[in-house]
């Protein structure tokens, strides 16, 4: 069920009139958790079974960690999470591009290996994330264990975030549940405020940029250099319009319930380094990684070259995560080499000088270049067919030609917005409690009922 | 804060209908035409298409373009190019359409445009004798087919007249406007309120599901299947003895391919209908009847330019309907079929 679907409308609708009918919040909660497992069994039941498991083991197991203070046992407790968690990961996102990628080898040994007939389960990756994080806090005793099975399964169940995220942590989330929270004006308010630019963003925006971008990276060896790079900037802003305004509607829909599910977006585009890009861009994601990755690989703790290796490492497995694919660890390594080259000529973050105005646009143009190149990898069906792309990009040559009026319109309009916003530091448009705010809201409502897309658009992250 | 959701609401619908009236398609109200015995296009209106292409069409009588309404009641001598929506072709300018491009050659008789879309031979079996019953100036007929479907007896199109097999026949199908709309059409359409009724077809034809997934796709039937039981050659001698029979003075047909289009990577050539194409030149052949196929041309266009016959800076290349170039391409096919009248 998508968010910008009627029927998610319908759904959500008779999920609000349920939670202002009734004040118990116990009651709220166990309909809270049918109505997200209803969320998710609309796209395949199946799959549901897997969210149970995986609810079932980490709640049994932070109940058992809570219990134990055997240091062996805890590790062979964490160790079981890890392994049915990261085993289903595995299984059903990355069976597949091991067999692949082992295949040659096998067969130079005489065994011969096909893929496996594997659905994706939708979400994966981010419940079985969430589920992690708070299986290791309980372990690294940094939050209680959760007792109440309820608010564990809705913790890791809850509808907004269940499928695309933002990645909840255990800690900022399960205290959230213990309050009985009731509907109010002013998080209805702030919900819908959040919603309606989401809805804008995805349906408006990057379903709209998603018909080029489609038609440009399908015929990519057919189309001219400047139409090739039209669809790339054009898949640069579509995947951050689908993403965030994903991500917007979420924590909309978490907010009018009452509920904050944090930010997950924070105009990334504005970065003056990798740094403060992974600081900006899914957010719940970088975060998590930082924590659970990172910093126990040693973080910047070590030496230079450690550091450097630390990051790279990260990187690529936040590429693996994104997709079972050597596109994706490409995509990420460009990402661990931006970082490693900012850390080597620049140093730590936070001993840089501090930036003149030549050097953070001289910062943007590096980010941007590397992250817009690193988009063609996350793009492209295939390292062969990225080469290509990029091969007509830098090298000048003729084809098939088509810039669409309305893709240049909202690269420029992007560009102009985000300008002011760096420069002025203006945020009228998102303004949260002006007397035109409703004005605003209501038109883009508007635009996006009236441009509705007639082609089905899942949303990018669905595919994580 | 009440009045500024109120002061809100003004706003937006005011910036949406602005917005919509500059790039929303509009709508066009129906009114009954005695003559052709079908729901027409009101005259005096004006079509603003803007989803593909971008064009203001005026509309004259039996809604048709007005140019071609002007010139078939001035009694010159004109054939009649019968078609689909790509004769209708709300997506160029009048006079970038083929008539347009073929009639400013200043031939001594002209083209007109009945096209609509969807149109079949069945419509055109029905609508040709009533159209040049009313106007003797119509000296023949040049039907444009966009697909073999179209001549193939036993495709059904939902509010369209039918061919259909065992025995042959012709079945006259419309469907009327609803009462909704023959009411407040006029009202949006004087408005450029079309937005609202999009709006509203949207919100009725959206397909609810509730039921747990996953979802089941139904897979649709091909358009040309090999099981029918009879021979295409025995349904089109008996579709063009009846169109010749029906209609006035000459008739013809011009075939415009799907191809040349972008498809992945490569661009498709090959016009999977070709060997349809061909029987079915052959057959108008042995009935006596022109058939121009402008295959070669489009391909040729594509293969010697780089250029395609069909999308608009705002749609895929070589996908939807044919822009000013294939409209070129079919009006230097109307000047080769019509020259002998020249």
């Amino acid at each position: 069920m998508l968010f910008s679907s009627l029927e998610f409308v319908t759904f959500f609708c008779c999920v609000l009139g349920f939670l202002f009918a009734v004040r118990s919040n116990p009651v709220r909660k166990l309909f809270l958790l049918a109505a997200s497992y209803y969320f998710y069994a609309y796209w395949d039941y199946r799959f549901l079974s897997l969210i149970l498991l995986s609810t079932a083991t980490d709640y049994m197991v932070g109940r058992a960690l809570g219990r134990t203070r055997d240091v062996v046992k805890r590790k062979w407790l964490l160790a079981a999470s890890l392994v049915v968690n990261l085993g289903l990961l595995g299984y059903f996102k990355y069976c597949n591009f091991f067999i692949e990628t082992a295949a040659p080898l096998l067969q130079e040994l005489g065994l011969h290996v096909g893929t496996l007939n594997i659905i994706l389960p939708v979400g994966i990756s981010f419940y079985t994330f969430q589920t992690l994080s708070y299986t290791i806090d309980v372990y690294r005793r940094r939050m209680p264990v959760c007792e109440n099975p309820l608010d564990f399964a809705l913790f890791v169940a809850f509808f907004p975030q269940l499928v695309a995220g933002p990645i909840v942590r255990a800690t900022h989330f399960l205290p959230q549940l213990r309050q009985a929270t009731r509907l109010n004006s002013e998080d209805l308010y702030e919900g819908f405020r959040r919603f309606t630019f989401g809805l804008a963003k995805k349906v408006f925006l990057a379903d709209r940029l998603a018909v080029y971008v489609d038609f440009v990276f399908a015929n990519h060896a057919l189309v001219d250099t400047p139409t090739m790079w039209l669809g790339v900037l054009g898949y640069t802003l579509q995947i951050y319009f689908d993403f965030s305004g994903y991500s917007d509607m979420a924590i909309g829909v978490a907010r009018m319930m009452g509920y904050d599910l944090g930010e997950n977006f924070n105009f990334p585009y504005l970065s003056r380094s990798f740094s403060e890009f992974w600081r900006r861009w899914h957010i719940s994601l970088s975060s998590w990684v930082r924590d659970y990755l990172y910093i126990p690989l040693g973080g910047n703790r070590g030496t230079r070259l450690r550091t450097c290796v630390n990051l790279l490492v990260t990187m690529l497995v936040m590429g693996l995560w994104h997709g079972a694919a050597w596109t994706f660890v490409v995509w990420g390594g460009l990402h661990g080499f931006g970082l490693v080259v900012e850390r080597v000529v620049l140093g730590r973050e936070k001993n840089r000088p501090s930036r003149t105005p030549a050097g953070g646009l001289l910062g943007w143009g590096y980010t941007m270049f590397i992250t817009v190149l690193g988009w063609v990898f996350f793009r492209a069906q295939g390292l062969a067919e990225a080469w290509v792309i990029l091969e007509k990009l830098f090298v000048s040559g003729g084809g098939i030609s088509w810039l669409h009026p309305f893709v240049i319109a909202v690269i420029a309009a992007t560009v102009v917005m985000h300008g002011v916003r760096a420069t002025a530091r203006m945020d009228w448009l998102f303004e949260k409690r002006s007397w035109y705010t409703p004005a605003i809201l209501l038109s883009l409502l508007w635009l996006t009922v009236v441009f509705y897309p007639t082609r089905f658009t899942p949303f990018i992250y669905f595919q994580f | 804060m009440a009045t500024c959701w109120g002061g809100g609401l003004l706003f937006s619908f005011l910036f949406i209908w602005v917005v919509c009236s500059v790039f929303g398609n509009s709508i066009t109200p129906p009114v009954w035409d005695e003559d052709l015995q079908i729901y027409v296009r009101k005259s005096g209106t004006t079509v603003h298409w803007r989803s593909e292409g971008w064009a203001d069409i005026p509309v004259g009588p039996m809604g048709l373009d007005v140019n071609d309404a002007v010139l078939l009641e001035s009694g010159v001598p004109c054939f009649a190019l019968w078609g689909d929506s790509h004769v209708d072709a709300l997506q160029v300018p009048s006079d970038e359409r083929a008539v347009g491009l073929f009639n400013s050659g200043g031939p001594p008789v002209k083209v007109i445009a009945v096209g609509g879309g969807g149109l079949n031979v069945a419509d055109y079996y029905f609508r040709i004798p009533r159209l040049q019953r009313k106007y003797p100036n119509i000296v023949g007929n040049v039907i444009l087919l966009s697909g073999m479907a179209d001549v193939i007896p036993g495709k059904t199109l939902e509010c369209h007249s039918r061919f259909l097999p065992g025995p042959w026949r012709f079945e006259e199908s419309l469907c009327a406007p609803t009462r909704l709309a023959l009411k407040y059409a006029p009202l949006l359409s004087e408005m450029r309120l079309g937005f609202l009724q999009s709006l509203y077809s949207k919100l009725k034809n959206h397909d609810f599901r509730f039921v747990w997934g996953p979802e089941t796709a139904v897979a649709r039937p091909a358009v040309v299947s090999d099981d029918e039981s009879f021979s295409y050659e025995e349904a089109w001698n008996y579709l063009l003895t009846a169109l010749k029979r029906e209609g006035r003075g000459r008739l013809a047909f011009i075939y415009i391919p799907p191809t040349p289009q972008p498809a992945g990577n490569v661009v498709r050539i090959q016009d999977p209908e070709a060997p349809l194409v061909k029987r079915f030149g052959v057959a108008c052949a042995a009935n006596g009847i022109d058939f121009v196929d402008l295959s070669r041309n489009f391909q040729d266009l594509y293969l010697k330019q780089g250029l395609f016959p069909r999308g608009f800076f705002n749609t895929p290349p070589g996908k939807g309907h044919l822009n000013a170039l294939g409209h070129r391409l079919v009006a230097k096919g109307l000047q080769e079929l019509l020259e002998g009248n020249r």
